[in-house]
C-alpha cells in the first residue's frame, strides 16, 4: 500500500516536474 | 506556474470523468528523477546567469535529460506530445542565444511590465527563461512566448507550452481511466456470462 502510493506521488511529481522544465510561460516559468 | 496549474487540471478533470488515482500506481513511468535534476538545473542557471556560458550549459543540460526522459518513455500516451512541445520551446531557445524570446507588445499587453525595469529589447526577464526581443530581432518569433491570456492570471506563453498542457491532459486522463488488462479480462468474462 505504502509502496503503492509512493510510485503515484513520484508520476505526478515527475510529470509536473518534466512539463514546468520543458515549459517557458511569463510569470513564473519555474 | 500555468503548466503546474494544468497538471492539477488534469487530474481534476479524470476524477471528474471517474478516473481514479490509484491507476496512476500502474503508469510505468522511467527515471522520472531526471525531470527533477532539470529543473535543479534550470533553477540554477535562472539565478547564477553572472556567470557567462554557465548557465546556457546547464540549461543545454537539461534539455539532453528531458529529452532522455521523453525517449525512455515515448510509449506513454501523451509523453510525445509532451516531447513535441519541448522540441519547439527548445528550438526558439537555442535559435535565440539560449532565451526564449517574449515581444514588448506581449508584456504590456499582459500587463506584466513590472516584471522588467524597462521594456526594451535585450532585457532579461528575472525569474524566467525570457528575454525581451522585438519580432524583427528575434528568431522563429512565433515559437517564442507571443501569446497572451488575460484574466485573473495574466501570462505570455508559447505554442510549446500549450503542446505541453495538452500533454499532459492526455497522460493523465488515458492514464486515470485506463482498463487495466485484468480488470478488462473480468468485464470480458462477465459480459460473456450474461
Amino acid at each position: 500500500m505504502k509502496k503503492t502510493l509512493v510510485h503515484i506521488v513520484y508520476v505526478v511529481l515527475s510529470a509536473a516536474a518534466l512539463v514546468v522544465a520543458a515549459g517557458a510561460p511569463i510569470p513564473w516559468s519555474l | 506556474m500555468i503548466l503546474a496549474l494544468a497538471v492539477v487540471l488534469a487530474i481534476v478533470i479524470a476524477l471528474l470523468r471517474g478516473g481514479s488515482l490509484y491507476k496512476l500506481a500502474q503508469v510505468p513511468f522511467k527515471h522520472g528523477w531526471l525531470a527533477f535534476v532539470a529543473v535543479g538545473l534550470q533553477v540554477a542557471a535562472v539565478y547564477a546567469q553572472q556567470v557567462e556560458g554557465l548557465a546556457a550549459g546547464m540549461f543545454v543540460l537539461s534539455y539532453i535529460l528531458l529529452i532522455g526522459l521523453i525517449v525512455l518513455n515515448r510509449r506513454v500516451a501523451g509523453v510525445l506530445v509532451i516531447g513535441l512541445g519541448l522540441g519547439l520551446n527548445a528550438l526558439v531557445t537555442a535559435m535565440n542565444g539560449g532565451y526564449m524570446p517574449v515581444t514588448p507588445e506581449a508584456i504590456e499587453q499582459a500587463g506584466l511590465g513590472h516584471l522588467v525595469s524597462e521594456v526594451e529589447a535585450g532585457t532579461r526577464i528575472l525569474g524566467s527563461k525570457d528575454m525581451v526581443l522585438s519580432r524583427a530581432d528575434s528568431s522563429l518569433w512565433f515559437l517564442g512566448d507571443a501569446f497572451v491570456l488575460k484574466g485573473p492570471w495574466p501570462t505570455v506563453f508559447s505554442i510549446g507550452d500549450v503542446l505541453l498542457a495538452v500533454g499532459i491532459v492526455i497522460f493523465f486522463q488515458r492514464a486515470m481511466l485506463s482498463v487495466s488488462s485484468s480488470e478488462a479480462t473480468r468485464q470480458d468474462a462477465s459480459r460473456i456470462s450474461e
